[in-house]
């Protein structure tokens, strides 16, 4: 059957196709920070993720409630479920964030005229002076379905030196997920940061408890 | 998935996916709709994928893919096969020989097709192949064998 083999190394997707694919993935925004963890993983990092039962059932379930109960300022929902590895059926836990409409900015923190602000709906405090490249702004915001954000602003309010960190807790106040949004952690996009512009964020994620995972 | 994690996955594995769809689908446009589709999902997926394991993942979503497409009914009744393959003849500029592979292969079912597509352009063993397909080793066996057999025939005929 060489025929096959022959046949089909003859196909390369057009580079037409390929060059407008590849610039739609470039230029679409991905809908949220996604993680697949094997559920061991997440049996072993239950401190900095939540109460995750191993079991199966028990996760589904959590991921059933959570579905239905879950919002959080950054994502019209959180989601919880299971997939299951098709090759070797091995289940992974993940956790997702839900936008809705992906037109809505989730910006919290922004510079406006040499000022850096927390910016909560139409609400904008002015937060330049309580950061820094070493200080953070923490600012504690619960929903009305009990779902709790820790907001971590930190930084210099000039373009691509700030950012921000979310701890996400769930309406039972059980540690969910952590988010942020970190121009130093994504060169493709931001090149020209630099590591000592986000100190803070080490410092942040260490005086909140959590594991600090690099950039 | 990050946007330069997915471009990483496109330029590594596209030709692939697309190759693998294109056995599916049998029109180059399907598949690279497919192909679009697939990495356009990754953006909005959770998963972090060992590597060792990366490939047959997107070939599982490219499946499944190709299989919405095929049961849309749009695709049901507004794809010529024929023009299509023609279409694919002319952009890869296929010999004779290949035409006639091609369309030997296209006009069999893809239940025959696919086993035959994974075992000799992507190497699957059996049991690799039975695991991708869900079905026992002897099954993919048998449609690997009867596969062969109808395109052998099928090629014999159109001498």
């Amino acid at each position: 059957m060489k025929e096959i083999k022959s046949l089909f190394s003859k196909f390369e997707l057009d580079e037409a196709k390929s060059d407008e694919i590849r610039a739609k993935l470039v230029s679409k925004r991905s809908a949220g920070r996604v993680w697949l963890i094997p559920v061991i993983a997440v049996a072993v990092a239950i401190a900095i993720i939540m109460v995750i039962p191993v079991t199966r059932t028990r996760v589904v379930n959590a991921a059933e409630k959570i579905l239905k109960s879950f919002h959080i300022n950054t994502a019209d929902g959180l989601e919880m479920g299971l997939e299951t590895e098709p090759d070797t059926g091995k289940e992974y836990s993940y956790i997702s964030y839900i936008r809705y409409d992906k037109t809505k900015s989730v910006e919290i923190a922004r510079v406006k005229d040499g000022r850096l602000y927390l910016v909560l709906g139409e609400e904008w405090t002015d937060i330049t002076d309580k950061c820094s490249a070493t200080e953070y702004y923490r600012y504690e915001l619960v929903h009305e379905d009990g779902a709790k954000e820790v907001i971590l602003v930190g930084g210099v309010p000039e373009k691509y030196k700030y950012g921000w960190v979310i701890e996400i807790y769930d309406n039972e106040g059980n540690f969910m997920a952590v988010r942020n949004n970190i121009p130093y952690s994504s060169p493709r996009y931001y090149p020209n940061c630099e590591a000592e512009d986000f100190e803070w964020v080490k410092k942040a994620y260490e005086d909140e408890g959590m594991v600090f995972p690099g950039f | 998935m990050k946007n330069d994690e997915v471009v990483r996955l496109f330029d590594l594995y596209a030709g692939d996916l697309f190759r693998f769809a294109l056995s599916y689908m049998g029109s180059k446009q399907d598949a690279e709709d497919v192909v679009q589709e697939v990495f356009l999902k990754l953006l909005n997926k959770t998963v972090f994928l060992k590597a060792d394991y990366e490939k047959a993942y997107l070939m599982k979503m490219t499946a499944n893919g190709c299989k919405n497409l095929l049961k849309s009914p749009a695709h049901k009744t507004g794809v010529d096969l024929e023009a299509a393959a023609e279409e694919l003849a002319c952009f890869y500029e296929l010999g004779e020989d290949d035409k006639e592979v091609y369309d030997a292969l296209m006009k069999m079912d893809e239940t025959l097709r696919i086993p035959l597509y994974l075992h000799y352009y992507e190497d699957y063993s059996y049991k690799d192949a039975a695991k991708f397909l869900k079905l026992s080793e002897s099954a993919v066996a048998m449609r690997i064998k009867r596969g062969k057999e109808q395109l052998r025939e099928r090629l014999e005929k159109s001498i």
